[in-house]
């Protein structure tokens, strides 16, 4: 053929395609890629570690990491930036909002105005699925730390790490079982939330998880919190203690569970717990003189058990406006400037003793404090807010109107222990009466007098000071189920006639319903299994 | 240009050499449009049956009698020509494509095909209809203008991309994009980097045995962009220039304009709250509501800005407004009194744009050189688009066997672009704002006294409705000013892009062509952001600052070898082997800080507070090796079979490979000797194709891996939380397309077109399965089922009329598609409910799941939604809550058919064109409106509204479909299914005017061509709603996105 015949190829053509060839063959693109920057995969982790073992803890911190995101549900909510979506403290927020005590007003620049008409309870609202995601997220992190150390191991590092997993997995569900169900003794049988463990997290992603009962969950959380006392135990025995604030100390974590007993009404335990965790502890109140200004911004102050650190350069606060000060906080720049901040249920203000040094975090009727007393202070309270509004929490570094939002965020303060302390062993039938007049005698209000004796009566005292002791601090929630005192605004001051409402404490509307998304993805549940859809309170004529 | 066809002779030539004298006869034949050598011409002698063929190189010999006289060459879609032979020896012959362009060249997938042989399913667009739209983006081009792709618009920024979408949507959650292929290398890079001057054709090829050659990145369809080159043995000079202005193409909703009509409505939404819900008295919920109306919350707007004689009620008992108030208020310091946003945010901003270029070539090179200026100002102050383009685009036959070519392209480009724009609802999108915001409203910050706008060092000041700027706060999108923002804040993305192909060709043996083709594309963007330390937001900051510098390379390297040979003439073989390797990689720092020495510079050195920085790299990569092997007898039979092998870093290196196969068939019915007599028809060619093709577009570069945030300060190290739940099992998803058409062309190639059957159909789709967030992610990509888009495509093109003087052409096109999902994941139990959208087997991907709107309740003045009972009976409810337990499904939202047409006539020098794209028969969630149908509550507050609320329900008014006006009803405007609209549209995309001076005049003045013309884009919009554009996308529309702009210009080129 003609082809053949003109088959021929001189030498310029050999080297040619000797070049080409050559081209070729060192031109073939590599195909294993892998990001670089602040995403890592599981193999670069691996890969870190291989290199420095010291990077072990990084997968521990993770879980505190958790606790504080930015736009964490970001992808989840189809791609929507909402500022009040921060991780664990939009929770504390949402659940403050939904009480009594955090009195805001509706506004374009209140996040919270879904939690305040509790339209947050539609499974599918922004914040439903915010509540939802953001605790089962920080419980995967758990999982993750739990799954990777063995329980038996006698390494106290090993032992630290795994207690910090155990600690924060049983402080998780705890705060689950109280959103979703009513409280543990009337309730031990209802469904509650999906347990989702190291051991079941593979079997729930192939075929779901059902709701397990108040009861599975609260056995979950003791076993958990009880191995993590244990462990804690050890480690400290070792010689391993926590580098700071964040993680789970000892102490902490009989606070938890002090937290624990309270909520299920075992108060003898309660009331050891806390001591326990007052012993343990290195913290102590913050004195009067503490708090006879803005305070509570740094974990380095005295009374801080526990909290979520943030650092300047975290993306909450580089976002300027997407944090939890900027929500709360008065003296600083962020929403607050402009929702009108977040101010004190009036009645509850009311009821704080002139002498008593709380009675400065809130401006009065007349707009005044006597915790405010800079010129700066006074003048940026007076350009933006109204009575009653707070001034507990101080702005970062104390620099009014600072716009570097890198507050740190209480989880857990020693005061908490000495009124769990009061409350479960009155209700124990010890003397509560004397702990809680001590420590407000000693670190709030000098003149201060328990007037009750009646256990019953101590615990309404004790609740009293723990809504203005904790206020804002995200705890409100779990004593208006625990103690099903409902929702009665009336008397609170809310600004908005539509907001005043007067909730049962059994009515449907205060338990969250598991999200509609994960109604849809998860094959354990069924459209029947979730929480009672409840139409929004219907507001009350104020008093 | 290789043509396929090669040399063969006519069986009847060889019949021919009994007469008596011969003489030799030779030359070249080329194209016109390329200046080479076109194999397959037939020669023959005019009067005889004497022939032959010109070979590859478009040489040819023949021997004639030496009484033959004529010439005749014909070659399929070029002009016939008849030379006299007068005693030449040598006849050489530039052959002119025909106007219709039966067999004009299809850009094909490694190589180009003639139309006739052409086995597989391609659009064409060529530089003059290109060239007649004013596009900053050559994506833009494509509306309308061909059948099987539509184009979603939801950005009118200039040089945005639009979606493209040839054939359906292939997949649920993978890309969906076709790919660019320049000048045979695939393009990653930014469109608007591409100048549509330059371009010479778009070919959109639908088909996977079109496709399949590219492999995986070709899963949606290629649009290959021929750039321009020149003309053998002619120079060319042109020059064009255009200057218009822009509009916005699409207006609001009729919303309400007066302010009394705003205070008006509000006040009833907040008198019933008073009234129905805190069960007031009519005198008190009178009070409340006169409050209430000036408050920032419970419905109130946050603004006084009627001043009402002390002691009176801006709102009667009548819900009518005091008439004794008068417009404009002042509280002693400011005064406060409505703007026009829309008036005083939209302008008449210019677009103009200026190129030239030059053209040339010989036998052994071919050069294109342009340079291009654009400045388009878009429809807001602060969108602005410039671009500097240059090309130099060369070919140069070195030795007999070696080939080198080379097209540089280098893009300087300015974009203002303001992102917020398409941000939904952010109080920086000019277009949200100005379209939702109640006519109450001032823009600026007025003196109580002078009522003039204060000025603030000369600048105005902008009232940010924050309480600081003024002593009000305005409900909606407060501590903005989207106004102020464009003004006073900058950001500008300044691009060097920088595209670059090289490649030799080396031909060995004949038939033998050895190609090394590399395309590296190189974008280095820097990007500044200020936000004013002027006003708003930013000022608190003391003004903020960010840069942000990326580079992005897409490099792509090419190893072709094709070899072409014939057995007996008459079986004609087509071989390419190949290697292509592509690696992505892009690198960004960034950095933000706050606190500015001087107000007006957004260099980090400038800013004191606040640093911020980081930075991070991303690398993708795939490959593949591929074969394919071309077929024809005798031109009348042609069969194409493919294989491609391809590889992508986005899968584990268990499943990173897939093969992928495919082939086609075509049959030229014409050439058959029982059609031979046809005389009316010209061409007639049945098709068919089958392939499959992997598609690895799931979002994320390594998809097959969980990835963990790095996280932390002060030493302490966070790498736990999860950020991407990965999968090891991915892989890729594989589409197999099939084709069954016909090309046509008909009654002298008065009618041409084709019609083509075609299907797609996806399996092992990728898809980001929602999974229940109670195990720590939301999401994990999954191979999920199989899908299918299936249709018929229509493309015709008639000459009506074709004299000298005048010519009228008319084009139309439609695409009849539908959408089927096959097959979901096994664990779904046949249906996947995703928010407010719901995949099921046996339906349209394009379904909502809403909650379904029952109307009005006559008594209450309520929304009602369906629900159920306990016996499961169809019951209403107001409550939302409820009704969310019953969402129903809704039908396939898609349209059932899209396209366009359009027409043009030339005639005595002038020339008319108009251009229309339309869809039918879908509908589409209007959100914009829904938006604007709110009861006024509070999170509402100081949103305007349509003026279909003043049907809302009274007790006067209770057989109406619009619920009550209720402060404190939260589910007036909920999503369902009550605002659906029909997606209905017709648009009118294009009109030009253009008159050529005649060239008696022109060639005095040595200019071979001036044309002037007039022309308008965007020209307008028909659809169900008036504000509503349904191009934005399959399932809904806002009318909160930068809207299409109108551009109005004249031009002239001038060609010499």
């Amino acid at each position: 053929m003609k082809i053949l015949r003109e088959y021929y190829m001189n030498r310029k053509y050999i080297y040619a395609l000797t070049a080409l060839t050559f081209f070729a063959l060192t031109g073939c693109v590599k195909l294993d890629t892998l990001p670089e920057g602040d995403t890592v995969t599981s193999s670069q982790k691996e890969d870190v570690l291989s290199k420095d073992p010291s990077k072990a803890i990084a997968g521990v911190n993770a879980i505190f990491a958790q606790f504080s995101q930015y736009e964490p549900n970001y992808s989840a909510l189809g791609n929507r930036a909402r500022h009040n979506d921060i991780g664990f403290p939009s929770i504390m927020f949402f659940t403050d909002a939904n009480g009594l005590d955090l009195v805001s007003k509706v506004t374009g620049y209140n996040w919270m105005q879904a939690d305040l008409n509790y339209s947050d309870r539609d499974f599918s609202s922004l914040n439903c699925q915010i509540v939802w995601n953001d605790l089962y997220s920080i419980i995967y992190t758990t999982n993750s730390v739990v799954g990777a150390i063995s329980a038996e191991t006698e390494d106290p590092t090993s032992q630290f790490y795994l207690a910090q997993g155990l600690a924060t997995r049983a402080f998780s569900y705890w705060i689950l079982a109280q959103l979703y169900q009513f409280d543990y003794a009337g309730h031990k049988t209802s469904p509650c939330v999906p347990i989702i463990t190291n051991e079941n997290s593979n079997q729930a992603a192939l075929s779901g998880a059902p709701r397990a009962t108040v009861d599975e969950v609260y056995t979950l959380i003791n076993s958990d919190i009880n191995k993590a006392i244990d462990l804690l135990k050890s480690a400290q025995d070792g010689g391993i203690t926590r580098a700071d604030k964040r993680y789970i100390s000892l102490a902490v974590a009989y606070g938890l569970r002090a937290r624990i007993n309270l909520t299920m009404e075992k108060w003898a335990e309660a009331a050891a717990d806390a001591t326990s965790a007052i012993n343990a502890s290195e913290a102590t109140p913050a004195s009067i003189s503490d708090v006879s200004k803005p305070y509570f911004w740094d974990i380095s102050e005295g009374d801080w058990m526990w909290g979520i650190i943030i650092s300047e350069t975290d993306d909450v606060v580089s976002s300027g406006i997407v944090n939890w000060i900027s929500h709360m906080g008065s003296l600083n720049y962020g929403y607050a400037n402009y929702s009108g901040g977040m101010k004190i249920n009036k009645a509850l203000y009311n009821s704080i003793p002139a002498t008593d040094v709380r009675k400065g975090w809130w401006l009065d009727a007349n707009r005044l404090s006597a915790n405010i007393t800079t010129a700066d202070e006074k003048e940026w309270m007076d350009y933006y807010y109204g009575a009653y509004t707070q001034v507990k929490f101080a702005p970062y570094q104390n620099i009014v109107g600072n716009s570097i939002n890198a507050n740190d965020i209480p989880l857990m303060r020693i005061e908490e222990m000495y009124l769990i302390k009061a409350e479960a062993e009155a209700m124990s039938g010890a003397d509560g009466k004397t702990t809680l007049e001590n420590f407000v005698k000693q670190y709030r209000d000098p003149s201060y007098v328990c007037t009750v004796t009646a256990a019953a009566d101590v615990q309404k005292e004790v609740l009293h000071q723990r809504r203005i002791e904790l206020w804002g601090e995200g705890l409100s929630w779990f004593d208006i189920m625990r103690l099903k005192t409902g929702v009665d605004r009336r008397g609170g001051g809310f600004p908005n006639a539509t907001m005043v409402f007067n909730i049962a404490p059994n009515a449907d509307i205060l338990l969250w319903r598991i999200p509609e998304k994960e109604m849809q993805a998860n094959p354990g549940l069924k459209a029947e299994d979730n929480n009672p859809a409840a139409p929004v309170p219907t507001p009350v004529p104020d008093i | 240009m290789k043509k396929i066809l090669m040399m063969f002779v006519l069986a009847l030539a060889t019949t021919a050499l009994t007469l008596g004298q011969t003489v030799p006869i030779r030359g070249t034949i080329t194209s016109s449009d390329d200046g080479l050598g076109i194999p397959g011409v037939t020669i023959t002698v005019k009067g005889t049956t004497l022939g032959v063929l010109s070979d590859a190189d478009g040489k040819y010999s023949i021997t004639v009698p030496n009484d033959a006289a004529v010439l005749v060459f014909s070659y399929i879609g070029m002009k016939k020509q008849e030379i006299e032979v007068k005693g030449k020896t040598v006849i050489d012959v530039v052959l002119v494509p025909d106007q219709v362009g039966l067999d004009e060249v299809v850009v094909t997938a490694y190589g180009t095909s003639s139309k006739g042989s052409f086995t597989g399913s391609a659009s064409v667009l060529k530089s003059d209809d290109i060239e007649k739209r004013q596009v900053s983006n050559v994506t833009n081009a494509l509306v309308g203008a061909v059948a099987g792709v539509q184009i979603l618009s939801a950005n009118g920024q200039p040089g945005t991309s639009a979606t493209v979408r040839v054939r359906g949507v292939g997949s649920i959650n993978a890309g969906s994009d076709p790919l660019y292929v320049i000048d045979g290398v695939p393009f990653d890079g930014d469109l608007s980097s591409i100048n549509s001057v330059d371009i010479a054709s778009m070919t959109v090829l639908k088909d996977a045995a079109s496709t399949a050659l590219y492999g995986s990145r070709g899963a949606n369809g290629i649009i290959m962009i021929t750039t321009k080159k020149g003309v053998s043995g002619k120079s060319q000079i042109s020059f064009d220039a255009k200057r218009g202005v822009n509009s916005r193409a699409i207006t609001n909703y009729s919303v309400l304009t007066s302010p009394k009509d705003y205070i008006e409505t509000e006040y009833q939404a907040i008198y019933n709250a008073g009234l129905y819900n805190l069960n007031y008295t009519p005198e008190n919920a009178n009070i409340y509501a006169n409050q209430k109306i000036t408050s920032d919350s419970e419905g109130g707007s946050g603004y006084q800005i009627y001043t009402v004689p002390s002691g009176e009620s801006l709102v009667g008992a009548d819900g009518k407004l005091n008439p004794n108030a008068t417009l404009g208020y002042s509280d002693g310091k400011y005064y406060y009194t409505p703007d026009n946003w829309a008036d005083e945010m939209f302008k008449h901003n210019k677009r103009e744009e200026y190129n030239l270029s030059m053209t040339g070539a010989d036998n052994k090179y071919n050069y294109y050189m342009s340079l291009g200026y654009l400045d388009d100002q878009g429809v807001i102050s602060g969108s602005g688009f410039t671009r500097i383009s240059a090309r130099l685009k060369g070919d140069y036959q070195m030795k007999e066997w070696l080939k080198v070519g080379a097209n540089v392209n280098y893009i300087n480009s300015m974009s203002n672009y303001p992102s917020e724009q398409t941000s939904t609802t952010s109080s920086g999108n000019a277009f949200y704002v100005a379209n939702s915001i109640a006519p109450i409203y001032p823009l600026y910050v007025r003196d109580a006294t002078t009522h003039a706008i204060m000025l603030n060092n000369g600048r105005k000041v902008y009232d940010y409705g924050d309480g600081v700027s003024t002593n009000f706060s305005r409900t909606f999108m407060s501590i903005a000013n989207p106004a102020g923002d464009l003004i006073y804040n900058k950001r500008d993305y300044l691009m060097d892009i920088l595209n670059t192909t090289l490649h030799a060709d080396l031909t060995p043996v004949k038939g033998l062509k050895i190609t090394a083709q590399y395309g590296l594309n190189l974008d280095n963007t820097i990007y500044k952001d200020l936000g004013n330390a002027y006003m708003g937001q930013s000022a608190q900051y003391g003004g903020t600052a960010s840069q942000q510098q990326t580079r992005t390379s897409g490099f792509d390297q090419q190893y072709i070898a094709y070899y072409q040979f014939n057995l007996n003439h008459d079986h004609q073989f087509d071989i390419t082997v190949g290697y292509d390797g592509y690696t992505y990689q892009t690198e960004n720092v960034w950095g933000n800080a706050q606190n500015l020495y001087n107000p007006e510079s957004y260099y980090l050195d400038n800013a004191i507070d606040n640093l911020n920085t980081g930075g991070s790299k991303d690398t993708y990569s795939q490959e593949g090796i591929f074969g394919r092997l071309n077929y024809s007898y005798k031109d009348k039979y042609f069969g194409n079979v493919s294989y491609r092998r391809d590889a992508s870093s986005r899968f584990s290196p268990d499943n990173r490979w897939g093969d992928f196969y495919s082939g086609s068939v075509a049959w030229m019915i014409n050439k058959e000797y029982f059609l031979a007599g046809t005389s009316w028809i010209d061409m007639l060619k049945l098709k068919a194709s089958y392939g499959q093709q992997g598609n690895d577009a799931i979002g994320n570069y390594y998809a097959w891996l969980d990835q963990f945030k790095v996280s932390g300060s002060n030493g302490v190290f966070s790498d736990g939380t999860l950020i991407y739940k990965g999968n090891p099992d991915l892989t890729w998803e594989t589409s197999v397309s099939y084709n069954v058409g016909a090309d046509f062309a008909f009654f002298r190639n008065k009618l041409s077109g084709s019609i083509e059957y075609f299907g797609r159909r996806s399996s092992d789709m990728l898809y980001n399965k929602p999974v229940a967030g109670s195990l720590g992610y939301t999401s994990i990509p999954m191979n999920v089922g199989s899908m299918t888009n299936s249709g018929v495509e229509i493309d015709l093109t008639g000459s009506v009329l074709k004299t000298e003087k005048l010519s009228w052409n008319i084009f139309a096109n439609a695409t009849f598609i539908k959408n089927k999902i096959n097959k979901l994941h096994p664990d779904l139990n046949g249906k996947l409910i995703d928010g407010t959208r719901i995949y099921e087997e046996g339906q349209s991907m394009y379904r909502m799941y809403l909650v379904d709107w029952a109307g009005v309740d006559p008594t209450t003045g309520k929304a009602l939604y369906w629900a159920k009972d306990a016996d499961n009976a169809a019951i209403t409810t107001d409550d939302y809550t409820v009704a969310q337990k019953y969402k129903v499904s809704t039908t396939n939202l898609m349209p059932k058919v899209y396209g366009g047409f359009g027409t043009s006539i030339d005639a005595y020098g002038f020339d008319v064109s108009v251009q229309f794209s339309y869809q039918l028969g879908g509908r589409i969630y209007d959100s914009g409106y829904a938006g604007l149908m709110h009861g006024g509550t509070p999170n509402n507050a100081g949103n305007n509204w349509h003026t279909d609320i003043r049907k809302a329900w009274t007790p006067n008014n209770t057989n109406t479909d619009v619920p009550r006006l209720d402060a404190n009803d939260l589910y007036a405007n909920s999503t369902s299914t009550r605002f659906l609209v029909s997606s209905n549209y017709l648009s009118f995309n294009n009109f030009t005017v253009g008159y050529t001076i005649p060239s008696e005049l022109t060639q005095k003045m040595q200019i071979e061509k001036i044309r002037v013309f007039f022309v308008a884009d965007n020209v307008g919009l028909i659809s169900s709603r008036k504000g509503l554009d349904p191009r934005q996308s399959f399932i809904s529309a806002t009318t909160a996105l930068y809207t299409p702009i109108r551009t109005v210009s004249g031009g002239i080129n001038l060609t010499f």
